[in-house]
């Protein structure tokens, strides 16, 4: 096991390059130039091709692309992912600052999906082709389809503009003190939004593997012993068909993190995900490849996690 | 507790709901409206504009002395002003300031602006003595910018950094309201200066609220969590229904407009852009796309202006006149419909920026608009950079529509000097000696009816070339809850003496 994860864990660096060179690229390549937030347009020409010149070498601009490439890499290799271009603040506190409440915001949001998901799944299950499996398949392809802004757009115009229920964007009002109920009533609408094609996804994870647990032979085993059909399901059936979602666990924490970009600019959440969509528009380079590499980082562990815990829970997997 | 879900208590703040994420709060690098909305609190310059666009002073005791050679500007500034750490706001602070936009590698975004002073003298505490390389009157409106920072804190900075500096972030200023809190991306709070020289402010400070988006901030309006935004014009109407709100409206000097590439085959000949005037819908394209708010443009000088001059050259909508136009220009209609000359037919592309709805949409107005004349007008929408650097900037285009902010002192050269390094804007490549003599003429001058004069002729001769179509003069709404009183919205300045408002919940 030990020696899998090294092996995963060195098999993961070349990937994570391949990732940075492509993001570093892609990123250059896009339409934009940051130098013309340093120069008002009106005077560009005014100003003389020093002056641009200056800013371009202020920026780092002043290099071919791939010596840029390698001077960021070494940097990132001691720590050092730069500094905003507009910002002039290093990316890393920049981003330390926002990663909390983007990462509150995603467990709430998995937390609702797994709470709503798992009992939902499981009567689809056990209640085969019934009126409670169309109408909790159907709410969950309606799930999987909704497009998130939209989705948002409307929590917020019932809750908060037709009801007055709810706050409309934010994530305190409270800015001296910490108070739950504050936070409680910001979070509920977007984490339901973030949540949703997770929980879309998940209760037809669950509805699949209990469909095919319960048709095992130790079920029907279980249940001629005569046990009640609440400790059939719940003790023999359940914890086989949660395999599937504990891996489906890792795979979600990338998932949620980039759905959290739209879901964020939505909500005003002051999180890592709208930072990132403001870092592309302003083709502001480093914020965004800091930006990009916590996401692909965190999408390479997660895949990790997802593969270990399936060793985990199901003694069938082994890795050697 | 969760009966009142909804309404924030106002508790005397003004809440102003924006889509602006501020980037910096040091007034000598900040770039975006932002910025500039939050420093315009903190901050004050020695001159302002009062409600009908006259400069006036602010920190300065009387207006600028300037010398006979026009070469120096001389004003003194009143004792006693402080800073909100209690130290006094002296002459050295001003010539601190103005140094560090001057210094090239500090790479402020307002270094073009004082590229004529040649230096700064501070005989006393209270007096600053600019001493200019050449006459350059367009300079004065740079001091009714809230540019001065406190030279006791930033000498400190490291000047190619500023912006990493701790008060560019927790700025002291010398403005009415004093800096409390910034959680970025979230919101900032200011809080009523006790000793502001033009008295404390009657509001118990202001909430700059953040929203990633306009539609955001309406609905932080309508739901009475805000009190304060601006509103677009698709959305004024819906405003207007609410109880609890009022909208102000105002004209700013913002306007949209056609340039034409007149080094192209199609628009050398006036006779085809004074046609292209004549074909234009503007008051279909004002009602349509505009809803109605804002004005029909006849040029480039917004009529709230000072130097505005009405007795130019119109070009009320007329089909017949734009076609005898093209016709005398040579443009004769051909066999399928569309106008030839020399064997070339005309077929041109309208080039749009994209993300814009209303341009978006105004310019297959104009292509349908001027189908009836013979023109084949192709819209052709691209992503803002790419418009500018691969089409418009270096010459690749027919024509273009997009809008413009000009300033409240008169001066335009940047849209119409032929010299590329003046007329850095002059994107349409239009070329006129008189139009260039008028402008460097009136730079030379501080007499405003001297001034006045040129910027009139200016007008005459712009609105005979028209090397550019003016659509439509964009109007501005500021939409307030009720509870916010005394709000006071002029036409080119927008919302004026917050700090004098009352919030009555």
């Amino acid at each position: 096991m030990l020696k899998y994860t090294l092996k995963r864990i060195l098999q993961a660096i070349p990937l994570l390059i391949i990732i940075s060179i492509l993001t570093y690229l892609i990123i250059n390549l896009a339409p934009g130039d940051p130098t013309a937030f340093f120069i008002n347009p009106e005077k560009a020409s005014r100003l003389g091709p020093d002056y641009v010149a200056n800013i371009k070498h202020h920026l780092g601009l002043d290099q071919p692309l791939h010596i840029r490439y390698f001077k960021w890499l070494g940097n990132v290799l001691r720590g050092d992912f730069g500094e905003s271009f507009f910002e002039q603040r290093s990316v890393m506190s920049i981003l330390w600052e926002a990663l909390p409440n983007t990462i509150i915001l995603s467990l709430v949001a998995e937390l609702i999906a797994l709470i709503v998901a798992i009992p939902a799944g499981i009567i689809c299950a056990l209640k085969r082709n019934s009126i409670w499996d169309y109408i909790f398949s159907t709410i969950s392809f309606i799930g999987m389809s909704l497009p998130t802004f939209w989705f948002g757009l409307m929590l917020i115009l019932v809750f908060s503009l037709k009801l007055g229920w709810l706050p409309t964007a934010g994530m305190r009002d409270n800015f001296d003190a910490f108070v739950f109920t504050d936070r409680l009533r910001h979070i509920i609408l977007p984490a339901i939004v973030l949540g949703m094609g997770g929980m879309a996804a998940n209760m037809r994870y669950m509805r699949g593997a209990m469909l095919e647990v319960i048709r095992q032979d130790y079920i029907r085993t279980a249940r001629s012993k005569g046990l009640s059909e609440k400790v059939v399901i719940v003790k023999h059936a359940l914890r086989n068909a949660l395999i599937p979602i504990v891996t489906m666990f890792g795979f979600s924490i990338p998932a949620l993190f980039s759905g959290a970009a739209i879901t964020e600019t939505i909500f005003a959440w002051p999180g890592v995900g709208r930072i990132a969509i403001e870092a592309v528009f302003s083709n502001d380079y480093p914020l965004v490849m800091g930006n990009f590499m916590i996401i692909a980082v965190m999408t390479v562990v997660g895949s990790l996690v997802a593969d270990l815990l399936y060793a985990v829970v199901d003694p069938r997997i082994k890795y050697e | 507790m969760w009966s009142c879900f909804c309404k924030t208590k106002s508790n005397g703040y003004i809440r102003w709901a924006t889509f602006s994420d501020p980037k910096t709060l040091c007034p000598i690098m900040s770039d975006d409206s932002g910025s500039s909305d939050v420093i315009g609190m903190l901050f004050t310059g020695p001159y302002k504009y009062d409600k009908k666009t006259n400069m006036v002073p602010d920190m300065a005791t009387a207006m600028p002395e300037i010398s006979k050679d026009n070469l120096t500007i001389k004003f003194k500034i009143k004792p006693g002003i402080k800073w909100h750490d209690g130290v006094e706001l002296t002459s050295a602070d001003i010539k601190f300031s103005y140094d560090l936009i001057r210094d090239p590698q500090v790479l402020s975004p307002r270094y073009a602006d004082f590229m004529s002073i040649k230096n700064i003298e501070t005989p006393d505490k209270y007096t600053v003595i600019i001493n200019l390389k050449e006459v350059d009157s367009a300079f004065l409106d740079n001091l009714t910018n809230p540019y001065i920072i406190p030279k006791h804190i930033w000498e400190k900075a490291d000047k190619t950094k500023l912006k990493e500096f701790e008060a560019a972030r927790k700025p002291i200023g010398n403005g009415p309201y004093m800096f409390k809190e910034w959680k970025k991306s979230e919101r900032i709070e200011v809080v009523p200066f006790k000793d502001y020289y033009d008295g404390a402010p009657k509001n118990s400070g202001v909430i700059y609220d953040i929203t990633p988006s306009t539609a955001t901030a309406l609905v932080k309006m309508e739901t009475q969590e805000d009190n304060m935004t601006q509103v677009p014009e698709s959305d004024v109407a819906r405003m207007k229904t609410k109880p609890f709100l009022t909208v102000k409206p105002y004209t700013s000097t913002t306007f949209d407009y056609i340039v034409y590439n007149i080094k192209s085959p199609f628009f050398s000949d006036k006779r085809v852009r004074q046609a292209f005037t004549y074909a234009i819908n503007k008051e279909a394209i004002l009602k349509g796309i505009y809803k109605g708010i804002g004005q029909v443009a006849e040029g480039s000088y917004v009529p709230a202006l000072w130097c505005y001059n009405p007795n130019v050259k119109k070009y009320p909508y007329d089909l017949a006149k734009a076609k005898a136009l093209l016709d005398e220009a040579g443009w004769k209609v051909g066999p399928d419909g569309i106008r030839v000359k020399n064997g070339k037919k005309f077929e041109v592309k309208i080039l749009t920026n994209q993300g814009n709805k209303m341009r978006e949409k105004a310019v297959v107005l104009v292509q349908n608009q001027l189908k009836p004349l013979g023109i084949k007008v192709e819209p052709r929408i691209l992503d803002w950079n790419t418009m500018w650097s691969n089409y418009i900037d270096i010459g690749k285009f027919d024509l273009y529509y997009s809008g413009f902010i000009t300033g409240i002192t008169g001066d335009q050269t940047v849209m119409f000097h032929s010299d590329k390094t003046i007329g850095s804007f002059n994107r349409g490549r239009y070329v006129n000696p008189r139009i260039d003599e008028l402008y460097t003429l009136a730079k030379k001058t501080f007499d405003k009816n001297q001034q006045k004069k040129y910027f009139f002729e200016a007008q005459q001769i712009i609105a005979e070339d028209q090397p550019m179509t003016f659509i439509v003069y964009r109007g501005r709404n500021w939409t307030f809850n009720k509870e916010v009183t005394g709000t006071e919205v002029y036409n080119l300045l927008g919302f004026m003496n917050m700090d004098k408002w009352v919030v009555t919940k």
